[in-house]
């Protein structure tokens, strides 16, 4: 079974937290099926909706998704994915 | 006492004779330049001559308040400082937050122009239409927040907003910056040593007057509508919450945080500068606001241990973090919390202060530098003791090798030798902000040329990463195509610096913050202009506000021009050019010669610039009606 590893940044219950797991994906698995699957606890269950995910940044392999396929970016064998909240400013 | 907005009343104080007087700026030059930064920069051309010394009493300091602060327009605080840079010898334009440039309103001003130097220190006392050179003895050698809190109690009130430099400002160091009201600082290219060098150690300021709008209704409606939307977009929250160090995870998991002197792009253990840290930790102990500001992006802060010394003051922004921390390859909270109140202090840009740190620490690890050229200091990455020890030094110029350093980058690769050009930092004699421009080609764009050098506080192209609806839709607005929201992209780069520009100068003449029209995207050229329109009672429109953007852009690039700079000085700094991203998902870019060469040449077409010496062509300033202004570096054409 393929499997993908998961980054969860500032999710849970801590802004500055940093959840890591390993999650087996189906053939074709999509940004957004990972998304609807992930069980971790304590994470907000609002940013389930797709208004409240404006809010996260994804990466695949370190790419945002914007410069894929958004939330439809089909996932590989080992891919990573990062999960985070959006930020400005410098 | 009320004051029209319109006003643009200007106190002009000669520090060598002790003279004072004020005029009245024409309406019509503030629609044509919108006031703030952009009547400075025309000052700045018109009152100064070719080649003169920054560090000479006749440069000149001008504080300019925007021109819409001191009403409630949302985050319209921002004030603005130009002169000419020591460091680069160009242009300098500072922006500064916190409620100086209202104070300075309501105080009977809008722009303060400084002229000539004093003979023994002073400070400036301004108060409700009176103005006091008054002797600053007692301050000199003080720290900035010794300063403020001198000030206040010698003049009995706790209200009064000071701009004070700390000692690196009076020993004229290149990178000294000027603290306002404890918590913003007005930093980069040496602003403080012009300060420094006018024997002007503070300026103090309490007014009691107030502002009135034309059309008072449709204006506070309008303001109210603005300060709504700004609520309600995307990058307002981030910087409520974490403020902008809250990009350290992103920007890591991105490949793209400096680290080590450029030589990496993430680094272990960066969660630990975030701005989620410090909430989580308890590091963050309130939230402050500038002028008319509900966002609240400024940090207050504390250190948890005592291994590097107690601080209980503003705290840091990103710029800063990676500055002092990554790029000098150290991830202590309590050490870059210490290491940026010793700069603020001690009143110094974090930006250069860390980065000239950086480059000494990558000169020690290749051996360029030991302890015997570095006064006994072990400069290796990650020692925190030395960075703290150095920064004290540097603000001093305790020791020679601290004296060095205290030049900047540039002059200090020159004495050291070898190879350490390559990786001193810098372009224009300015150390680069902690963006890695060899991946956004727009920063790349806009960092090269940057009238005061390298770095994100002029032009700062966020929209370009795309990570935003807003953003895209700011990006499908400049190109037609949201397809070009894409960093690594070198079509349609040129098109978005120049819009970025044009709304950075108007935003900073007007007098907001610019995360409000350029990193969030609720105030933009179409409201902006609405808003001058009813408060002022002139026409504007968004079409004549970004024209006015371009003529602000405009006579800042021939005052370079005037001072000798040429489409050689529209560059990047060594590194960027010719080292690769060493790893991470942007592994292998680079904004090689060729690259930048070619996004230059779109770029001065679409200025109307000459492509062989970047100087604006005649005709370009005679569309603009700059000719009377500036038109005497002008290329025919």
């Amino acid at each position: 079974m393929p499997q993908v590893r998961v980054l969860l940044f500032g999710l849970g219950d801590k802004a500055a937290g940093k959840r890591q797991l390993v999650q087996e994906i189906g053939p074709s698995a999509t940004v957004e099926e990972v998304w609807r699957g992930l069980q971790v606890p304590g994470m907000e269950s609002g940013t389930r909706d797709p208004a409240d995910r404006q809010a996260l940044l994804v990466l695949v392999n370190g790419e945002p998704i914007e410069y894929l396929d958004g939330w439809n970016t089909r996932l590989s064998d080992n891919d990573q994915i990062t999960y985070l909240h959006k930020t400005v400013g410098g | 006492m009320i004051r029209k907005l319109s006003s643009q009343r200007v106190l002009n104080v000669d520090l060598s004779d002790g003279r004072v007087w004020s005029e009245e700026l024409p309406l019509e030059d503030l629609v044509l330049y919108l006031g703030g930064r952009g009547l400075a920069a025309k000052i700045l051309y018109e009152r100064t001559r070719r080649g003169v010394d920054a560090l000479g009493p006749q440069n000149l300091l001008i504080v300019s308040s925007g021109t819409l602060t001191g009403t409630n327009a949302p985050s319209s605080g921002r004030t603005s400082i130009t002169t000419k840079s020591p460091v680069t010898r160009l242009y300098l334009k500072v922006s500064v937050g916190g409620h100086i440039g209202a104070e300075l309103r309501y105080a009977g001003w809008d722009h303060l122009v400084i002229a000539g130097a004093a003979s023994t220190p002073k400070y400036l006392w301004i108060h409700d239409g009176k103005v006091e050179i008054r002797d600053a003895s007692g301050l000199s050698g003080k720290g900035t927040r010794e300063g403020d809190s001198l000030l206040k109690e010698e003049l009995a009130d706790d209200e009064i907003q000071t701009a004070v430099i700390g000692p690196a400002g009076e020993r004229r160091v290149m990178f000294s910056s000027i603290l306002c009201s404890r918590y913003n600082s007005a930093s980069r290219g040496g602003i403080a040593a012009v300060m420094g060098s006018k024997n002007l150690k503070a300026i103090a300021i309490r007014g009691r007057g107030s502002i009135a709008v034309e059309e008072g209704k449709p204006y506070y409606e309008l303001a109210s509508q603005m300060r709504h939307a700004l609520a309600g977009d995307s990058g307002s929250d981030s910087l409520f919450n974490w403020g902008t160090a809250g990009s350290i995870p992103g920007l890591n998991e991105m490949g793209m945080l400096a680290a080590r002197n450029f030589t990496a792009t993430s680094i272990e253990g960066s969660e630990k500068l975030s701005g989620q840290y410090l909430v989580d930790e308890g590091y963050l102990i309130g939230r402050e606001s500038c002028f008319a500001c509900s966002t609240a992006c400024h940090r207050y802060v504390r250190t948890l241990s005592d291994r590097w010394g107690r601080v209980q003051e503003s705290g840091p922004e990103l710029e800063t973090v990676l500055a002092l921390g990554s790029e000098c390859g150290i991830t202590d909270t309590d050490s870059v919390l210490v290491a940026n109140e010793i700069c603020n202090d001690l009143g110094m840009d974090t930006i250069s202060a860390g980065h000239v740190i950086s480059w000494a620490m990558e000169c020690y690890e290749r051996g360029l530098l030991d302890q015997t050229k570095t006064d006994g200091l072990e400069l290796r990455f990650g020692n925190a003791e030395a960075q703290h020890e150095l920064l004290r030094r540097i603000a001093d110029r305790k020791g020679a090798f601290a004296d060095l350093l205290a030049e900047g980058t540039r002059h200090a690769s020159q004495e050291i030798g070898g190879e350490s050009w390559k990786w001193a930092i810098q372009a224009k004699g300015l150390e680069q902000s902690a963006v890695d421009t060899r991946m956004a080609k727009s920063y790349a764009l806009a960092f090269a040329v940057n009238p005061r050098g390298p770095d994100h506080l002029m032009t700062e192209t966020f929209a370009e990463f795309g990570l935003s609806k807003e953003a895209r839709d700011v990006i499908r607005k400049i190109t037609g195509d949201e397809k070009y929201a894409n960093p690594r992209l070198l079509e349609k780069r040129a098109e978005i610096v120049d819009w970025h520009e044009k709304v950075y100068a108007a935003s900073e003449a007007l007098g907001f913050c610019v995360f409000t029209s350029t990193a969030a995207f609720a105030v933009n050229p179409a409201n902006m202009a609405q808003l001058m329109a009813l408060g002022l009672g002139v026409p504007m429109d968004e079409d004549k506000l970004m024209l006015a953007g371009s003529r602000i852009v405009n006579i800042e690039r021939c005052f370079n021009v005037r001072e000798g700079a040429t489409i050689k000085d529209d560059t990047l700094p060594w590194r960027m050019m010719n080292e690769k991203v060493p790893s991470g998902p942007n592994e292998g870019m680079i904004t090689d010669r060729p690259v930048l060469d070619n996004l230059l040449g779109q770029y001065y077409a679409l200025h109307g610039w000459d492509l062989k010496t970047g100087a604006p062509l005649l005709s370009t300033l005679s569309a603009l009606g700059l000719v009377q202004v500036c038109g005497d570096v002008a290329v025919d054409g």
